[in-house]
C-alpha cells in the first residue's frame, strides 16, 4: 500500500513500495533502494520478466542496486596516511592539487579524457572531440568516419584507452585488414602504451582473457576462430576499413555482426559506396535496428540505390551514430611537396654485387623446403634490402652467417663472391650523392632516413668526415640520448640520420628537407618517414629526395611507387585506405619480395611489379569512387535538430 | 548544500583553469616567451619532450591535451594526502555537524557511471566515524588560512572503516544523479529493444525457411541479452575514483 506524506513545499512524497522509506515526488525509483516508483513500475516490471526469462524461471526480480567500486587509494598515499612519526606535509600543494581536480571537470556530467595524460602523441582538437562524441554522445559504439588521412586509428586508439583506464573494458578485439596489423599494433604500443595480447594463444582464449586482442578480419571470420569466439562476450570490438563490412550476405558482415558485444566502432573513410543499402548495413552493425528495417529504410531515405530521398534526415540520422570530420574542417593546410627521384649510376663492381646477392637469394629460394618458406623468405628479402641500402649492411648479415646452413654449402662460392666484393666497396654511388647534397646546402637541416644500423654508421662516418654536424637517431640508443639527439638537431641543424624508428611519433616540422636513402618495401613506412615533417605546423614546401641505382631492382621499385603510383602525392594515410581495397590480403612488402625472389629475370620482375602497381591503382579507383559517394551525401551540413 | 560550480550555471572547469596556470606557473616555473608557454625541464617529458607549447586557451574540450598533461605532472609533483587542523571558531558551516573528537576526512572523487553512456561526476564528501555528507567541491580552496598542517595519525582500520561508509553511502549521496541516470538507462534500454523487435518481426516475416528463422529468432533473443548486459538499470556500475584526500581536526 503506498503511504503518502507532504513536504514542506507542499508536493507530496511517496513511500517506496519495497523498502517504505519516503521518496521525492517525481523520482522514477526509490532514492534508498533503487526500486521503480510510479510509471516507471509497469514498463520496468516488463523488462525484469525479460529477465527472468534470461535468468531461468523462479528467480525473483532483483532491484537495481547499482554495483559501486571504490578505487583504492595507492599505496604510496596510504603509506603517508598510516605514518606514526610524521613530518609536516606542505599545504601549499594542496591548492594547486584541489584546482587541477575542479579545472578537469568539464560540464557535470560529462567526461574529461583521462587517456589525454597517458599517451605518447598530442592528438588534434578533433580527434580528442571524434572521441568524446564515441564515448559520451553515441554511448559507446559508432562509426568514425573522418576523411581519410585525419587519424582515425587515434581516435580509435583514445577511445580504446579510455576504456581501459575507466574499466568499462577488460576484454578487447581489434579486427584490421592484413596490410595494417603490424601498424596497428605499432600504434596501440607506442603511442597508448596498450599491450597485446599474443595471438598465438587465440586457441586457449576463454571468457578469463582481459587484454587487446589484435587480429587481421580474414584470418578471424576463419571457422576455427568464429568457433572460438562464439563463446566469448566482448566488452569492445574495433574494425578498421569496416567499408568491406557492407554487404550483409557476406561472411566478414555475419561474423562481426554475431560477435558479442557491448560496444563496437568502426573506422572508415568511405561509409557509403555504391549502394545506400551499405550505409545501412554498416550501420546496423553499431546500432541493430536503428532504422528499424531495409523496408522502412528504403521507402525513407532511399530514391533508387543511389539516390537519398530525404538526404538531410537521413545525414542527421546519420550524425547520430557517425563522426565525420573533412580536412577543411580541421584547419590542417599543409605546404606543398615536392618528390626528386635521382637514379644514380653505380659503377661496374657494385652492379656485379647487386647482381650477385640477387642471384644468391634467388638460389636460395630455389633450395627452399616447403615448410620453411615464410622465415627464409623473410631472411632474404632482409638481404636483398640490405644489398641495396650498402654493403655494410648486407656483409654484417651475411658475416654473422645467418644465412641457412644449406645456402651456405650449395652456394658457397657465390656466396664468398658476395662478401669479397662488399669488402672492395668503401663508397657506393648513392653514398656520394648524400654527401653532396649535404654538402649543398649545409645550413639547411636535413633528414635522411636509412633501414639498417650499419647503413647509419657509414653514413655517419662518411659524413662526419667531411666535417658535418651529424645527429644519430636509433631504436638502440638510450631514450636520455634520442632525446638528446633531436634536441641538438632541432637546436643546431645540421643532418639527423635516423632509421626506420624515427619514421614515428617525433615532430621534426623545423625541418623540411628528407632523403629516403634506401626503400622500405612497405608503402606505408614510407608516408610515416614524410609524415615526421609534412605536417602540422610545417611552414616550407617539403622536399622529398629518393635515391636508387640505376639497373638494381630499387630502379624498378621506385618507378612503380613514385612515378606509377604516385605514392608521394597521395594524401597521407590514403595509401592504408587504398591498399585495404586490395583483393589480395598478402601484405605489400611480402609481395614484393615474392616477386623479386621468384621472378626469374629482371624483365619479370619489371612486369609483375607493373602488375601489382595495376591492382593497387585499380583499387585507387574503386577507393575514390566511394570517397565520391560519401562525401555527397555526408559532407554537407545535417539539418539542426529542431526542423525536423 | 550548493558547490561553486552549482552556483554558477553554466560554468565549469574551465573556470579554474586559469588560477591553476598562474599557480603552477609560480610553483614550478612556467613562463612565457613570444606568446609561448615555455616549459621546464621537468615537465618536458610529460608534454613529449616539447620546450615550449602554445599557449593553451582555457574552453573547449577538443583543448583539453594542455590541461589534462598538467594535472598528470601536479598529481606526480604533489602529494594526494595532505593533514590539517583548524580552530573550532573556523569550522566551515558545511562541517558543523560532525564530531571533530577524532580526525574527519574530507575526500574529493570522481563518480563514474557506467551506463547507457559513460558518465561522470565530481563529489567531495566529509566522511566521519558514521557520518558522509557532500560537501563543496572548493572548501578550503578560498581561504587557505583557515586550516593549518598538521600531525594527524590515522590507523589503517580507521581508513577501512570510512571507505566502507563512502561505500555504503554512495547510493544515497548520488541518490538523484542514479535515479536519473537509471531512468535513462531504461528509457534507452526500450528504445533500442523496440527497434530490435521491429527490426527482426520484419525479417522474420519475410522469411521462409524454418531453420532460417530459427537462426534470426536465435539472433534477436542473442541481441536483446546484449542489450541488457549494457543498459539494464540494474547493469548501472559506479566506480569512484578518489583524487585527494584531507584528514581534519581540530586543533
Amino acid at each position: 500500500m503506498d503511504v503518502t506524506t507532504l513536504d514542506s513545499r507542499g508536493f507530496s512524497w511517496r513511500a517506496c513500495g519495497l523498502c517504505h522509506e519516503e521518496c521525492p515526488p517525481h523520482g522514477l525509483f526509490c532514492i534508498h533502494c533503487g526500486a521503480p516508483q510510479g510509471d516507471a513500475v509497469s514498463s520496468y516490471s516488463q523488462l525484469l520478466m525479460l529477465n527472468e526469462e534470461d535468468a531461468g524461471a523462479g528467480d525473483s526480480p532483483s532491484m537495481p542496486a547499482p554495483d559501486v567500486v571504490i578505487a583504492s587509494v595507492p599505496e604510496q598515499v596510504t603509506k603517508y596516511i598510516f605514518q606514526k612519526h610524521q613530518k609536516a606535509i606542505p599545504a601549499e600543494g594542496f591548492s594547486v592539487r584541489l584546482l587541477s581536480f575542479l579545472s578537469s571537470i568539464r560540464e557535470e556530467g560529462t567526461l574529461g579524457l583521462k587517456a589525454l595524460g597517458f599517451i605518447e602523441v598530442e592528438p588534434r582538437p578533433y580527434q580528442i572531440e571524434s572521441a568524446l562524441s564515441i564515448l559520451e554522445s553515441m554511448g559507446g559504439s559508432g562509426i568514425l568516419a573522418d576523411e581519410v588521412g585525419l587519424g582515425k586509428t587515434i581516435e580509435a586508439g583514445l577511445v580504446i584507452k579510455e576504456m581501459i583506464l575507466r574499466r568499462t573494458a577488460r576484454k578487447i578485439l581489434v579486427l584490421v585488414p592484413a596490410s595494417l596489423l603490424a601498424q596497428w599494433a605499432e600504434e596501440l604500443t607506442d603511442k597508448f602504451g596498450l599491450t597485446i595480447a599474443d595471438d598465438s594463444a587465440i586457441e586457449s582464449l576463454s571468457d578469463e582473457f582481459e587484454g587487446i586482442m589484435l587480429l587481421s578480419l580474414h584470418k578471424a571470420k576463419s571457422r576455427k576462430v568464429q568457433t572460438i569466439f562464439s563463446t566469448l562476450a566482448w566488452d569492445l570490438v574495433v574494425v578498421d576499413e569496416a567499408h568491406s563490412l557492407k554487404n550483409h550476405l557476406t561472411l566478414a558482415h555475419r561474423f562481426v555482426f554475431s560477435l558479442r558485444r557491448k560496444y563496437t566502432v568502426l573506422l572508415t573513410a568511405t561509409p557509403i559506396q555504391n549502394d545506400l543499402r551499405e550505409l545501412y548495413n554498416l550501420i546496423n552493425i553499431v546500432k541493430p535496428g536503428y532504422f528499424k528495417s531495409i523496408r522502412l529504410f528504403r521507402r525513407k531515405y532511399m530514391a533508387d540505390r543511389f539516390t537519398p530521398r530525404n538526404p538531410e534526415e537521413l545525414r542527421r540520422m546519420c550524425s547520430r551514430v557517425m563522426v565525420r570530420h573533412r580536412r577543411s574542417d580541421t584547419l590542417i593546410k599543409l605546404p606543398p611537396r615536392e618528390v626528386r627521384t635521382h637514379f644514380v649510376h653505380p659503377s661496374p663492381t657494385e652492379l656485379e654485387f647487386y647482381t650477385l646477392t640477387l642471384e644468391l637469394a634467388r638460389r636460395a629460394v630455389s633450395l627452399l623446403h616447403v615448410d620453411e618458406g615464410d622465415h627464409i623468405m623473410l631472411l632474404l628479402s632482409i638481404l636483398l634490402k640490405e644489398s641495396t641500402s650498402s654493403p655494410q649492411a648486407l656483409l654484417g648479415t651475411l658475416e654473422a652467417a645467418v644465412l641457412p646452413k644449406i645456402v651456405r654449402e650449395t652456394e658457397s662460392v657465390l656466396l664468398r663472391q658476395v662478401l669479397e666484393l662488399g669488402r672492395s666497396l668503401s663508397i657506393t654511388a648513392k653514398m656520394e650523392w648524400l654527401l653532396e647534397e649535404v654538402a649543398s646546402q649545409p645550413e639547411e637541416p636535413i633528414i635522411v632516413y636509412t633501414e639498417y644500423i650499419k647503413t647509419q654508421n657509414k653514413l655517419m662516418e662518411l659524413m662526419q668526415g667531411q666535417g658535418a654536424l651529424v645527429h644519430r637517431y636509433a631504436g638502440n640508443l638510450r631514450l636520455k640520448d634520442k632525446e638528446l639527439a633531436l634536441a641538438a638537431f632541432r637546436r643546431e641543424g645540421g643532418v639527423l640520420l635516423s632509421t626506420e624508428v624515427g619514421g614515428q611519433g617525433l615532430n621534426l616540422q623545423h625541418c623540411h628537407r628528407l632523403v629516403n636513402f634506401d626503400l622500405p618495401w612497405n608503402p606505408m613506412k614510407l608516408e610515416q618517414r614524410i609524415g615526421r615533417i609534412h605536417r602540422f605546423g610545417q611552414q616550407e614546401k617539403v622536399q622529398i629526395s629518393t635515391i636508387a641505382g640505376k639497373g638494381t631492382f630499387e630502379e624498378y621499385l621506385v618507378t612503380i611507387l613514385l612515378s606509377k603510383i604516385k605514392l608521394f602525392e597521395m594524401v597521407i594515410g590514403e595509401i592504408d585506405s587504398i591498399l585495404a581495397y586490395l583483393k589480395n590480403p598478402i601484405p605489400m612488402e611480402k609481395r614484393i619480395s615474392r616477386i623479386i625472389l621468384t621472378s626469374p629475370d629482371t624483365a619479370s620482375i619489371q612486369r609483375r611489379l607493373d602488375n601489382l602497381a595495376n591492382e593497387i591503382l585499380t583499387a585507387k579507383e574503386h577507393f575514390d569512387q566511394d570517397r565520391d559517394s560519401s562525401a555527397k551525401l555526408l559532407d554537407l551540413p545535417a539539418a539542426p535538430e529542431e526542423v525536423l | 548544500m550548493t558547490t561553486p560550480l552549482e552556483t554558477h550555471p553554466g560554468s565549469q572547469g574551465a573556470d579554474f583553469r586559469k588560477p591553476l596556470y598562474d599557480e603552477a606557473s609560480r610553483r614550478y616555473g612556467i613562463t612565457e616567451k613570444d606568446g609561448r608557454v615555455m616549459l621546464p625541464e621537468s615537465m618536458r617529458p610529460l608534454f613529449l619532450g616539447e620546450e615550449s607549447v602554445e599557449k593553451p586557451p582555457t574552453m573547449g574540450a577538443g583543448n583539453d591535451f594542455f590541461w589534462h598533461r598538467l594535472a598528470e605532472y601536479v598529481s606526480t609533483a604533489e602529494p594526494m594526502y595532505y593533514r590539517f587542523s583548524i580552530e573550532p571558531a573556523m569550522i566551515p558551516r558545511e562541517l558543523e555537524g560532525f564530531p571533530m573528537n577524532e580526525p574527519l576526512l574530507l575526500v574529493w572523487m570522481r563518480v563514474q557511471f557506467e551506463a547507457h553512456r559513460l558518465i561522470e561526476h565530481p563529489l567531495a564528501v566529509a566522511l566521519g566515524r558514521d557520518r558522509a555528507e557532500k560537501i563543496p567541491l572548493s572548501l578550503l580552496l578560498d581561504d587557505p588560512l583557515l586550516v593549518t598542517p598538521a600531525k594527524i595519525y590515522v590507523t589503517p582500520q580507521m581508513l577501512e572503516e570510512r571507505m566502507a561508509l563512502l561505500h555504503s553511502s554512495i547510493c544515497v549521496l548520488m541518490a538523484e544523479e542514479i535515479a536519473t541516470i537509471q531512468a535513462a538507462m531504461l528509457k534507452t534500454l526500450h528504445e533500442e529493444t523496440e527497434r530490435i523487435r521491429e527490426y527482426y518481426s520484419h525479417l522474420l516475416v519475410k522469411t521462409q525457411k524454418s531453420d532460417e528463422k530459427d537462426r534470426l529468432r536465435r539472433e534477436q533473443k542473442f541481441l536483446e541479452q546484449e542489450h541488457n548486459r549494457r543498459l539494464h538499470p540494474a547493469a548501472l556500475k559506479i566506480l569512484v575514483v578518489p583524487e585527494l584526500i584531507a584528514s581534519l581536526i581540530v586543533q
